[in-house]
């Protein structure tokens, strides 16, 4: 059974997509609104698995409210015409499904997002985001759902951090320090004031006079240990 | 013009030097004329010239505006010019002849047969001058008129573009799916409002101006479908003078109006807004005012920048009454406003 909120403020285009779903015996429809707040606090709320989501909505856009997740359900867009918007989207989305519906491509999407749900452990009771969760970034005209186990390492810069995975580097409108109070810290580690690394990545390190570490990622990539991180990333690595 | 400035000065300088050295070189091998004559000849002839035409170019420059086609005004133009230039090219003469008069007994009649060489020369100037400039005239005005040709047809275009909007279209269709459920009746409607709004669309794009009182119908329908998407969220009040409904409006204007009013004020708003209609006619003056709850200050990022529709607007407005319209935007907190103002003739 997958738990689902609709968010579209239409209230003709809900009632449709109420109705298509109909057929989807594994889809419960949990909540409906038509405003970006109180999808929100509904998401919050009743930990929906999956989001049908309509990118116009007044206050803001459905991109906006993702940005404001901590922890990305698995979403399925619905729009009127917008090409250009999903066009952005490389990672990871499950499907967009355009208006009016074609019942076929509803079908596919659906199964699409059963088959992503299987995989992942979407909101179960974690206390902190880890490996199996899912973040949206949207960083001037591109739009990422990231894996948290994708992500190499955050970098701070100023009040944004800059989220290094695969060959991307997106800017997020968080400190660091946010970050790291969210993130699970058994998977990622800060190193210094500026990066906090996932520790999978780390290939092997160095250490330097004074009681310095380097550390080199798997990637090739080296960083400095602070020398209060130090002891910290030695007992890291010892196991 | 640029190009005819540069090329002037040494068609200008070139041809009257040669009819100097010509005159001269006449004078040397077949008349028995004392030095200073001929000097005179040369100095009155090539710089009289030079002069005299250069004055009366620069006279004709002043005049750009004036200089109109048409057979007479144009032959008055070569004739009276040829008179005036012809006129002052003899007083010059007369003058610097002065000093010489007494010494070589140069008769005042004896100049005047200067008239003759004088305006042969005038004619070939000024109609190869004149043949130039109209020449180059109709090439520019031929230019403007494709030009214009251009924006109006890039403008009537627009409108199709911007008319068939996507998002209106397609969320339309999909929320009269769902009032097929709901209230069949209603949906049938709706249907044959879009039909209605789509044609009208077809026909007028691109037709120069249209009824108020036709638009006012169109308007209604659009604002009725756009109200399937926001039903009780969008108020809207329609309040016009009986004496503009057979005033005549460039197409679409209203409701590209009041789209721009639901994307930038209703649809940004979790509590939706109203939009009021006002139009007046008043001394050939016509007001087409759009108010709706918003602020000039909330953008919706989403969807095509600010104002391709008002831009729209009011590339068609200057086109078909140049200033005599005007678009005005404004701001009256809790409202944003758009003003037409069409000077009827």
């Amino acid at each position: 059974m997958i738990r689902a909120l609709i968010i579209e403020d239409s209230r003709l285009a809900r009632k449709e997509l109420k109705e298509l779903l109909k057929a989807f015996s594994q889809i419960t429809i949990i909540g409906e609104t038509g405003s970006a707040s109180e999808a929100l606090e509904l998401i919050s709320l009743l930990e929906p698995e999956l989001i049908f989501l309509d990118i116009h909505l007044p206050g803001k856009s459905g991109f906006e409210i993702l940005q404001e997740l901590d922890r990305v359900p698995a979403v399925i867009f619905i729009t009127a015409f917008d090409q250009y918007a999903l066009k952005s989207f490389e990672y990871n989305t499950i499907d967009y499904l355009l208006k009016p519906v074609v019942f076929e491509r509803l079908e596919l999407a659906v199964a699409k997002a059963e088959k992503y749900l299987q995989t992942t452990n979407t909101f179960t009771k974690k206390e902190k985001l880890g490996f199996g969760d899912r973040i949206f970034v949207k960083d001037g005209s591109k739009c990422y759902f990231i894996k948290v186990e994708d992500i190499r390492y955050f970098q701070s810069k100023g009040n944004y951090t800059q989220i290094h995975f695969g060959v991307n580097s997106p800017l997020m409108l968080k400190t660091l320090q946010q970050v790291a109070y969210t993130i699970d810290s058994q998977q990622f580690v800060q190193i210094n004031r500026q990066h906090i690394i996932n520790v999978n990545f780390i290939s092997n390190s160095k250490g330097l006079i004074g009681g310095r570490l380097n550390l080199n990622l798997s990637t090739g990539e080296t960083f400095q240990v602070s020398r209060r991180q130090a002891n910290k990333i030695k007992e890291y690595l010892s196991f | 013009m640029k190009r005819s400035g540069s090329w002037f000065w040494p068609i200008q300088l070139g041809c009257w030097l040669l009819i100097g050295i010509i005159n001269h070189l006449v004078a040397v091998a077949y008349f028995k004329i004392p030095p200073a004559i001929k000097t005179l000849n040369v100095v009155g002839l090539t710089g009289g010239g030079i002069l005299v035409t250069s004055v009366y170019r620069y006279y004709l420059k002043g005049k750009e505006n004036k200089f109109r086609r048409g057979a007479a005004r144009i032959l008055l133009t070569l004739l009276g010019g040829i008179l005036v230039q012809c006129i002052c090219w003899l007083i010059l003469i007369y003058l610097l002849a002065l000093p010489l008069k007494a010494k070589y007994h140069i008769s005042f009649i004896q100049m005047l047969y200067n008239i003759l060489p004088f305006t042969i020369l005038l004619l070939v100037w000024n109609l190869a001058y004149l043949g130039y400039r109209l020449l180059n005239q109709y090439h520019t005005t031929e230019i403007r008129k494709w030009k214009l040709e251009a924006d109006m047809e890039r403008a009537s275009l627009g409108v199709l573009r911007s008319q068939i909007n996507p998002h209106f279209m397609f969320n339309t269709l999909n929320n009269i799916r769902a009032l097929v459920l709901e209230n069949p009746a209603q949906a049938r409607l709706m249907i044959t409002s879009f039909s209605e709004l789509f044609r009208y669309t077809l026909q007028h794009s691109a037709g120069k101006e249209v009824l108020i009182g036709d638009e006012l119908t169109i308007l209604k329908q659009y604002l009725e479908l756009i109200k399937l998407q926001y039903e009780d969220k969008l108020q809207f009040v329609i309040d016009v003078d009986e004496a503009s409904l057979t005033e005549n409006i460039p197409p679409m204007v209203l409701q590209l109006l009041a789209e721009n009013a639901v994307k930038h004020g209703i649809a940004l708003s979790n509590n939706g807004g109203e939009i009021i209609f006002h139009i007046t006619y008043i001394d050939r003056q016509l007001n087409l005012t759009v108010k709706n709850t918003g602020s000039l200050r909330n953008k919706n990022e989403l969807e095509d920048s600010l104002g391709v529709g008002i831009k729209n607007i009011k590339e068609r407005l200057n086109i078909l009454y140049g200033n005599l319209a005007s678009l005005t935007i404004d701001e009256q907190a809790p409202y944003v406003i758009i003003t037409i103002s069409i000077q009827k003739k």
